[in-house]
C-alpha cells in the first residue's frame, strides 16, 4: 500500500486553479520525486498534502484513509511533515529551541533524545550552534536546520520543498546525500520536490513530472532518464 | 528641592515603577507577540482592581482569595475576548500585517470606550479602594524621614513575582516557545503539529489574567481608584513596552522602573520649581517625550533584538 496517495485532485488560490487532475502515489521507505519548472504547481501539490490548502476535487489519503479536512497540526501529528520552501524558520529562536519545537507532537516527544543525536551526528554544525538564534545562520546551515528540524517531528513521511533553492553547490551536493541517505540507512519514506532536475533524478525510485499544474509524465528513475522529453526540455541534452 | 524630597521622590518612583513594569507584561505579551494592539489594556487592569474591590468589600472575602479569584476570571476573559473579538481577525493569519494590527487597535479601542462607560455607569466616579486593609501588622514603614506604605511593598513583591513567572513561561516552557513560534511563522508551527489557533486562544488568556491580575496592583499601589485611573496606566503601559522592546518582559520590566523613576523625580522637580498643578500632567508629557525620542532613535527598544 502507498504510504500516500493523491486521486484526481483539482485545487487553487481563490479563483485560479492551479492543479488538475493531480494523482501520485508515495511508496514506503523510497524518494519519490516531482520535477516541475517554475511555477508548475510543485508547492501547491505539497500544500494540499500538508493540509495548508484544501483540494477542490478528489481525495488525498495517507495509510490508505482519507485526511481531506484534517488541518495541518492534526496531519502532523499522524507523521506528515514537511521542509517547507523557503525554510521558514523561527528567527528568534535559538537552534536548539526550533529542535525541540520540532519534537512537538506526543510521537515525536518520545524519541527526543534519539533524534537529537541523529540529526546532531548528521548536521554536527547544529550542536555548535545550538545556543544562535536561527535567524543568525548561513543559507546552509538554514537549509540543515529546516530538515534538523522535520526530522525532530519523527516523519512517517518527509515532504521536501526544493531544499537545493538558492544553496552554493557544493551545499547541495551535501543535502541531497542526506536525503539519500535518509533513505538508505533510516528507510524513511521521501517525497521531493526539485526544479533541479539532475541533482533529483540521481537519488529518485520513482519520479512524476509536473507542467502548468498537470501531471504530464510519471515512470522509474531509469524510465525519466531515458525520457526524450526529458532529456531535451530539462536536462538540455 | 530638599535632599529628602529628592530621596523620597526616587523611592517613590521606583516602587511605583516596579508596579508598571508589571503592569506592562500583559501588553508586551498581547501586542509584543501576538500583534493585538489592546488599547483597552489599562481598562482590563482595572477590571481585575474593581473585581477585588467588589469581592472584598461586597462578599467580605480576603483579598488574597480574590486575587485568585481575578486570575480565574482572567483567563475566562480571555476566553470570551479571543472568541468574541480576536479569533476572525488574527485566528488564521499566518503573519501578522500591519492591516491587521490596525483592525486590532480599532477594535481594542471600541471595547475601551464600551468598558469605561460601562465603569462610569454601573461602578461611578467616586474612587473605590480596599479601605484600610493593609499587608503586614502595620500601614506604613518609616525610614527616617522615609514613610514607606506596607501595601507599596506588597505590590512590588508580587509585580516581581509576577514578571518573574511570566518571563519564565515564555522562555523556558514548551507553551512559551509554541507561543513564540506562532507569532513568527504560524503556518511553520502548523507543520511541526502546534495549533496556532489554540495557541493565540492562549496567548489572550494568559495575557488578560495577568493584566487582571495587575490590577491588584494598581489597587494597592493607588488606595483608590477611579475609571479615569486606566487613562493613565494605558498610554504610560505602551510607552513602557516600546522602552523595552516589544515582547520583552524583562525589557519591559526594566522600561516600568526608568519611567517610573523619571515620572516621579518630574513630577517632584516641576512641583518644586514650578507648579504643584501642573505637576502631574506635565510629568506625563515628558513619559510621552521619552516614547517620541525611543521611536525616532531606538525604535526596537532599548532590549529589543
Ligand atoms: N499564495 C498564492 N496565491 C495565489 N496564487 C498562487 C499562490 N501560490 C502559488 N500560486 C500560483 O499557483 C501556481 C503554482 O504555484 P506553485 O507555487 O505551486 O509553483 P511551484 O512549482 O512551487 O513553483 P516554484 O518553483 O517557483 O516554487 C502558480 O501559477 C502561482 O502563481
Ligand atoms: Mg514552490
Amino acid at each position: 500500500m502507498a504510504v500516500l496517495e493523491l486521486d484526481k485532485v483539482d485545487t487553487g488560490y481563490g479563483e485560479a486553479q492551479a492543479l488538475w487532475d493531480v494523482s501520485l502515489k508515495v511508496q514506503e521507505g523510497g524518494i519519490t520525486v516531482v520535477l516541475g519548472s517554475n511555477g508548475a504547481g510543485k508547492t501547491t501539490t505539497l500544500r494540499v498534502i500538508t493540509g495548508i490548502l484544501s483540494p477542490w476535487k478528489g481525495d488525498v489519503k495517507f495509510l490508505g484513509k482519507s485526511i481531506v479536512g484534517t488541518p495541518p497540526h492534526k496531519r502532523a501529528e499522524m507523521g506528515i511533515i514537511m521542509v517547507p520552501e523557503g525554510r521558514r524558520l523561527w528567527p528568534q529562536l535559538t537552534v536548539y529551541e526550533t529542535l525541540e519545537l520540532g519534537a512537538y507532537t506526543n510521537r515525536a516527544k518520545e524519541k527526543f533524545s534519539e533524534n537529537l543525536e541523529l540529526v546532531y551526528q548528521l548536521f554536527p554544525v547544529l550542536k555548535e550552534r545550538s545556543k544562535q538564534l536561527a535567524g543568525t545562520l548561513s543559507g546552509g546551515e538554514s537549509q540543515m536546520l529546516a530538515i534538523a528540524r522535520a526530522l525532530m517531528s519523527s516523519p512517517r513521511i518527509l515532504l521536501m520543498d526544493e531544499p537545493s533553492l538558492g544553496l552554493a553547490p557544493k551545499i547541495v551536493l551535501d543535502v541531497f546525500k542526506v536525503i539519500e541517505k535518509l533513505r538508505d540507512d533510516l528507510k524513511m519514506t521521501v517525497l521531493l520536490v526539485e526544479q533541479n532536475i539532475h541533482m533529483a533524478l540521481q537519488i529518485a525510485d520513482y519520479g512524476y513530472v509536473l507542467e502548468q499544474g498537470r501531471i504530464v509524465m510519471e515512470g522509474t528513475r531509469e524510465e525519466l532518464e531515458r525520457s526524450e522529453k526529458i532529456r531535451k526540455a530539462y536536462l538540455g541534452l | 528641592m530638599g535632599l529628602a524630597t529628592f530621596v523620597i521622590s526616587i523611592v517613590h518612583g521606583l516602587l511605583w515603577g516596579v508596579v508598571l513594569g508589571a503592569v506592562s507584561a500583559g501588553l508586551t505579551l498581547i501586542w509584543g507577540v501576538m500583534k493585538v494592539v489592546n488599547v483597552a489594556h489599562g481598562e482590563v487592569a482595572l477590571l481585575g482592581s474593581y473585581l477585588i474591590v467588589g469581592l472584598y468589600c461586597a462578599l467580605g472575602l480576603s483579598p488574597y482569595i480574590a486575587l485568585i479569584i481575578a486570575l480565574a476570571s482572567g483567563l475566562a476573559v480571555g476566553i470570551a475576548m479571543y472568541w468574541g473579538m480576536l479569533h476572525k481577525l488574527v485566528g488564521k493569519v499566518e503573519v501578522m500585517t500591519l492591516r491587521v494590527e490596525m483592525s486590532t487597535l480599532l477594535i481594542m479601542f471600541a471595547f475601551s470606550v464600551a468598558i469605561t462607560n460601562s465603569y462610569y455607569y454601573f461602578i461611578g466616579s467616586e474612587p473605590k479602594g480596599l479601605g484600610l486593609w493593609h499587608f503586614g501588622p502595620k500601614s506604613n514603614i518609616n525610614i527616617g524621614y522615609l514613610v514607606i506604605r506596607t501595601n507599596s511593598i506588597l505590590a512590588c513583591i508580587l509585580a516581581v513575582a509576577l514578571v518573574a513567572v511570566l518571563h519564565l513561561l515564555l522562555a523556558k516552557t514548551t507553551l512559551g516557545k509554541a507561543i513564540r513560534a506562532v507569532m513568527q511563522d504560524a503556518q511553520a508551527a502548523s507543520l511541526v503539529g502546534i495549533n496556532p489557533v489554540k495557541i493565540k486562544m492562549q496567548t489572550t488568556m494568559i495575557s488578560i489574567a495577568v493584566t487582571m491580575l495587575s490590577g491588584f496592583l494598581i489597587l494597592l499601589h493607588e488606595t483608590s481608584i477611579i475609571p479615569g485611573t486606566a487613562a493613565l496606566y494605558t498610554p504610560l503601559s505602551f510607552v513602557i513596552v516600546v522602552l523595552g522592546g516589544l515582547g520583552n518582559i524583562m525589557g519591559s520590566f526594566v522600561g516600568g522602573l526608568i519611567i517610573g523613576l523619571v515620572y516621579g523625580l518630574s513630577k517632584a522637580v516641576i512641583a518644586s520649581v514650578f507648579n504643584p498643578l501642573a505637576s502631574a500632567p506635565l510629568a506625563l508629557s515628558i513619559a510621552f517625550i521619552i516614547l517620541v525620542l525611543t521611536l525616532l532613535f531606538k525604535p526596537e527598544g532599548l532590549f529589543g533584538r
